[in-house]
């Protein structure tokens, strides 16, 4: 739906953010957006949003140039929702409720659908127990939820999320990677900038890696990274699961259960053998 | 000013109707500024209290400790108004002379000073009241009850927001140049603290530009909807 052709993208004070870039996220259902600090991931993210121009280039949506008028943007954003890093600079309201409903009530829908869709949003996000704290009482966890609950509302076709994982604890990195499961089941696109490898290879079916403004590798995360060195040079580093892969023998999992479960009936097999080593193969 | 915050959104009264408590605080309030009764500004001070502690369960010592900062400065101004200079010593109570001047205590400026100490009292112990047991999301409802401009309250929703902010990230940069011992003396806590300006200005200016961003992707036209 999304596409971004030739995209390049120069600051004011002449940092070279973008170049050349071309992405179609018709490639996949979650795309990620790797690479290190600098790469040139938020300043993409705030190009497709609409908020800076490109330079050069041209962002699609559904096969035609975004146009930069008021109107258009209007309702290009009520499509497109993005989730950024800080929740603090994000949350503009002391009340979780008024602050997830602030963008429908922009969009002018009707006040009992505005509840409805508040209300689901914060039964996705989990925080119905706290709907009615003020939100600087709020864990970093939770007011990251409210920021992600604040684009879930508006029911968009696409949902970019700028560094979702970073500053999480385990448990909260899990909530997050149940959410975003769940919009995928739902339909929606998920696009997600980040540096956390581990996460990107959990969640996503597509992946581009950048490095200082420009797209250098893209495809299928287990076939991209499995490319080591490439990686390195991005200043990236490979998911632990592919790494034991790679120098373990064993086969690419996706899910960690899946290397225990594998593991495990490997220990049953060679005690059923007794004391024969069988190379760990799986069938 | 964040301890106080907490307070309103739990303390024993949180619950009950915002409008019944806004319109109890107004009533006291009126009753306070309208009678010139030294008695009844007492019994309102001490009435309030009662209930505050009590009912809102706010601890004594920190309501105490609440009293003492305003309570201060009411101390030392009505200190002011009591002492009167003259070069006559009739109308003295007590007066003590210096330089031909006679410092001292007039009966009526002693009056004066009580109706202005104890009308003090009522109206911070209704301020306190307000301030501990309505939190701001039920201000908002009586704000809007009194048809206050609807620009006066998404400016006071948004201040009382940005205030928090504000607090949580002088106290994260106040921190941090107490670990780099930017106290340690004077010299450098000058330095310190010109150095800590410098910072949350940058951090309003930066502040402001990312919640431009947000604010547009998020269709903002002007209306805060409270
Ligand atoms: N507001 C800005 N003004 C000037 N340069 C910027 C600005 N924001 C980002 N840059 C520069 O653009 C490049 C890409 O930054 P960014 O998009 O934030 O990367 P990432 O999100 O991948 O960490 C970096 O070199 C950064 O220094
Ligand atoms: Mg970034």
């Amino acid at each position: 739906m999304i596409k971004v052709k030739g995209l390049s993208y120069v600051y004011k004070d002449g940092s070279v953010a973008l170049k050349n870039m071309t992405l179609d996220f018709n490639n996949g259902n979650v795309i990620g957006i790797i690479g290190e600090n600098g790469a040139g991931k938020s300043t993409l993210f705030l190009n497709i949003m609409g908020i800076l121009k490109p330079g050069t280039g041209e962002i699609l949506y559904k096969d035609s140039q975004i146009s930069y008028d008021r109107n258009y943007l209007k309702n290009y954003r009520k499509k497109i929702g993005i989730v950024f890093q800080d929740p603090d600079k994000q949350i503009f309201f002391s009340n979780v409720y008024d602050d997830i409903a602030f963008a429908l009530r922009n969009s002018d829908i009707p006040e009992d659908i505005v509840k409805n869709r508040v209300l689901d949003a914060l039964e996705d996000t989990d925080l119905l127990e706290v709907q009615k704290k003020p939100v600087h009482f709020l864990s970093y966890g939770q007011k990251k939820r409210v920021s992600i609950a604040g684009a879930m509302a508006m029911d968009c076709e696409i949902i970019l999320f700028d560094e979702p994982s970073a500053g999480l604890d385990p448990s909260m990195r899990e909530k997050i990677i149940n959410i975003i499961h769940n919009l995928k089941s739902e339909g929606k696109k998920v696009i997600i900038s980040s540096h956390d490898m581990d996460f990107i290879y959990k969640v996503t079916d597509y992946i581009y890696v950048l490095k200082d403004g420009s797209n250098v590798l893209e495809g299928d995360p287990s076939e991209v990274f499995l490319n080591d060195d490439k990686l390195k040079e991005c200043g990236l580093e490979q998911p632990w699961l592919i790494k034991i892969h790679q120098n373990m023998k064993v086969p690419a999992f996706k899910e960690e259960y899946e290397l225990y479960k594998y593991w495990s009936e490997i220990n049953e097999n060679s005690n059923n053998w007794n004391g024969l080593q069988g190379s760990p193969h799986r069938d | 000013m964040l301890s106080m915050d907490r307070h309103a959104y739990s303390n024993g009264l949180t619950d009950a109707n915002p409008l019944k408590k806004g319109a109890f605080a107004g009533t006291l309030l009126g009753i306070a500024l309208v009678f010139d009764i030294s008695t009844l500004h007492l019994l309102i001070a001490l009435g309030t209290s009662i209930i505050v502690i009590i009912m809102g369960k706010v601890d004594f010592r920190v309501y105490l400790k609440l009293f003492m900062i305003p309570g201060s400065f009411l101390i030392l101004s009505i200190l002011t108004l009591l002492v009167s200079i003259s070069t006559d010593q009739k109308n003295f109570l007590i007066s003590g002379e210096i330089f031909g001047f006679y410092f001292g205590v007039v009966k009526t400026s002693l009056s004066l000073s009580w109706l202005i100490f104890t009308r003090c009292l009522a109206t911070l112990s209704i301020a306190y009241f307000t301030a501990l047991t309505i939190p701001v999301n039920q201000m908002v409802v009586i704000m809007k009850k009194l048809r206050l401009p609807s620009v006066l309250i998404e400016l006071i929703v948004l201040m009382y927001r940005f205030i928090n902010i504000f607090i949580k990230s002088f106290y994260e940069s106040y921190n941090a140049l107490i670990l780099k011992n930017g106290f340690a003396d004077l010299r450098k806590s000058r330095k310190s603290i010109s150095l800590l300006a410098a910072m949350m200005f940058n951090k309003i200016l930066g502040g402001y530009k990312d919640w431009r961003v947000v604010l547009e992707t998020k269709n903002f036209n002007g209306d805060f909807h409270v």
